[in-house]
């Protein structure tokens, strides 16, 4: 997968200032790195117990469309009232933008399971595989970083 | 009442998902031996032997599959590699592999995930605090608000 550094440098990428009427920053770059905040752990404690492959499936689905959808729900209601609809909103975009940058991962079978529970193909090949992707991680820090510096200089002093 | 109903119902979804998921197991694992011909790919499977034109992965059964190539394998026994394979007369041709990075440096990426994970967190937690009295996650007035 892109790693964590690419799904929250992506997601620094795309906010943009004006954007703050209806954008939370903080909600939307909870988003972005959301499905491997909460599957990854999971996963390595999986892997370090050394599981065959099928227990860790359960866990593997949320990382699934579907499911995510639910978790951005669930985790709505978490907020108050006078946001929550604002809430839900930004973490989706920030969790669709994640899903993205992760349909970008190559795999053969399985993967995601972006159909799941109606289907567990694979419509989805990939173009990097997932430990290959220094590369994507070195691009989003040079562009956030030039990003970051280009909007350092356009921000008013106080 | 309503907020305790729709936590209630999307965490009872969620199980649902997850149990029904942990009932496909086997199905969602079978999926890279159906319809191997003429392609045949896998994600990943260990290289548990290779000789001058063939290689041998575990099979579904456990059992040892060999997979006779016309060119010598450009991996090594105990390699973890995804690779796509064409069938051709009961020869495969290797169309596509990529051998895995170790166990280890995967742990060392995770770890260093940290990083990023801290920095959405602080920014996180700058805006929102959690009421556990009321189980719920105010917004912080800005200061001199």
């Amino acid at each position: 997968m892109p790693d964590l550094f690419s799904h929250a440098l992506g997601g620094y990428i795309l906010l943009r200032p004006r954007w703050q009427a209806f954008l939370i920053p903080s909600i939307f770059m909870l988003g972005c790195i959301f499905p491997d905040m909460v599957r990854g752990p999971l996963l390595m404690i999986t892997n370090l117990i050394k599981t065959a492959p099928e227990y860790s499936y359960p866990f593997l689905i949320l990382h699934s469309p579907l499911p995510l959808l639910v978790q951005a729900w669930l985790v709505s209601w978490l907020f108050e009232k006078t946001i929550r609809r604002r809430v839900f909103l930004n973490l989706l975009a920030g969790i669709i933008l994640h899903l993205v940058l992760d349909a970008g991962q190559k795999a053969y079978h399985i993967s995601y399971l972006w159909y799941f529970p109606f289907s567990f193909e694979n419509p989805i090949n990939g173009l990097w595989w997932a430990d290959d992707g220094f590369f994507v991680t070195a691009v989003f820090i040079m562009v956030a970083g030039s990003l970051f510096l280009i909007r350092r200089r356009h921000t008013p002093k106080r | 009442m309503a907020r305790l109903s729709h936590i209630s119902a999307s965490i009872a979804i969620l199980a649902l998902m997850m149990g029904y998921a942990s009932i496909k197991s086997q199905v969602i694992r079978m999926k890279p031996y159906e319809n191997t011909d003429p392609y045949m790919s896998f994600n990943s499977k260990k290289i548990l032997e290779t000789g001058p034109d063939y290689f041998i992965i575990e099979w579904k059964d456990k059992s040892r599959k060999t997979i006779q190539l016309n060119i010598r394998p450009p991996f090594q026994k105990n390699d973890v590699v995804g690779f796509k394979v064409l069938n051709i007369k009961g020869c495969y041709e290797l169309t596509e592999y990529h051998i895995w990075e170790s166990r280890e440096a995967w742990y060392v990426k995770a770890f260093l995930s940290g990083i990023p994970l801290f920095v959405v967190l602080f920014l996180f937690f700058r805006d929102f605090r959690f009421n556990f009295r009321r189980f719920i996650f105010e917004k912080k007035r800005p200061p001199h608000a």
